[in-house]
């Protein structure tokens, strides 16, 4: 009898971190900017190994807030500081994993990313 | 300058909580604003029936009365209320159903930046749809209130006499004077002299 490591679709959800896991997974990440403004973060999982993409952008549609001012204001947001810190969760849905509630994605692992800027 | 991804300080719960939320406002973008924008659609639409359709305002049916100037100035109202109503209910139509729109394969970009994009175009459509539908609304309202207060066009005098035939409103009437606005100026004319004068709606064209 052996003990295999669960597979990927095997791993139950749970909302976990761990110090290893940005270590583990920036490496894998690149940053993508699809359209001016916007970046997506797309890399490994450190704990459930799926590819997934994280959305950074600077602005998102909150919802209807009422004022005369706010139809000709487009919003856009202020210049992100830099060296932000970026809260990054799996977002995985490669992988149905067991115990995950119908409001969640991905694998529950959690960690933090520092985009940091540097002369090419 | 580029930018690198690197490992951050450590993660705490409230870090967890600001993902899911950021990830639950943003895969729940798109709907959200398809939602609001059908919503503002059918509000404004309905007040639009109510102010046109059934006739909440009514201008005066007749707008050959009123002077000139204010006809032209009515006339530009509606015609300015038309095109903002129709602008507006375009632009959000737009933003409730989103643009047939054909991509190559080649650029397409994640369906989370995609639909991103797609929720700021439609955000913004949806502003400029509200404000030319109510600035369509006010119009519609200043062209109406234009009709009913704006001065009545002065009556206008068909002189007929040995001089010729003259057509204007009266400036003067003085002495055996007679001097009428006609389109090519004042004409003043002598009242002693034999003339029919006939009032009439509008001067023929000259």
């Amino acid at each position: 009898m052996t003990n295999k490591k669960p597979g990927p679709s095997q791993l139950p959800y749970q909302e976990i971190t761990d110090d290893s896991f940005a270590g583990k997974a920036a490496p894998t990440f690149r940053i993508e900017e699809p359209r001016p403004g916007m970046r997506v973060l797309r890399g490994q999982c450190p704990r459930c190994d799926a590819i997934i993409d994280i959305p950074v952008m600077p602005t998102v549609f909150e919802g209807n807030r009422w004022s005369i001012t706010g139809l000709f204001h487009r919003g856009d947001g202020e210049p992100r500081a830099a060296d932000a810190v970026e809260h990054v969760l799996c977002t995985c849905d490669m992988h149905n994993h067991p115990g995950r509630p119908e409001d969640r994605r991905g694998c529950g692992a959690y960690w933090n990313f520092v985009i940091r800027t540097s002369p090419a | 300058m580029s930018q690198i991804v690197d490992a951050g300080p450590s993660a705490t719960s409230d870090d967890l909580r600001a993902a899911q939320e950021r990830d639950r406002l943003l895969s729940t973008e798109l709907p959200r604003v398809r939602a609001a924008a059908a919503a503002w659609r059918n509000g404004l639409a309905g007040l639009l029936t109510a102010l046109a359709g059934f006739s909440l305002v009514k201008g005066q049916s007749d707008i050959s009365q009123l002077a000139v100037t204010w006809a032209i100035a009515a006339g530009a109202a509606l015609l300015a209320a038309y095109l903002g109503g129709a602008a507006g209910a375009l632009l959000l139509i737009r933003a409730a159903n989103g643009r047939p729109t054909v991509a190559r394969v080649r650029n397409l970009v994640t369906r989370a930046a995609a639909d991103h994009a797609e929720a700021l175009s439609a955000a913004s459509a949806l502003r400029a749809g509200i404000a030319l539908t109510l600035a369509c609304s006010a119009l519609l309202v200043t062209a109406v209130g234009l009709t009913w207060y704006g001065p009545a066009r002065s009556p206008a005098l068909q002189i007929t006499s040995p001089a010729g035939t003259h057509c204007g409103s009266l400036l003067q009437l003085d002495q055996g004077k007679l001097i009428i606005d006609t389109a090519t100026g004042p004409v003043m004319l002598d009242q002693t002299q034999p003339a029919m004068i006939q009032p009439v709606t509008t001067c023929p064209s000259p």
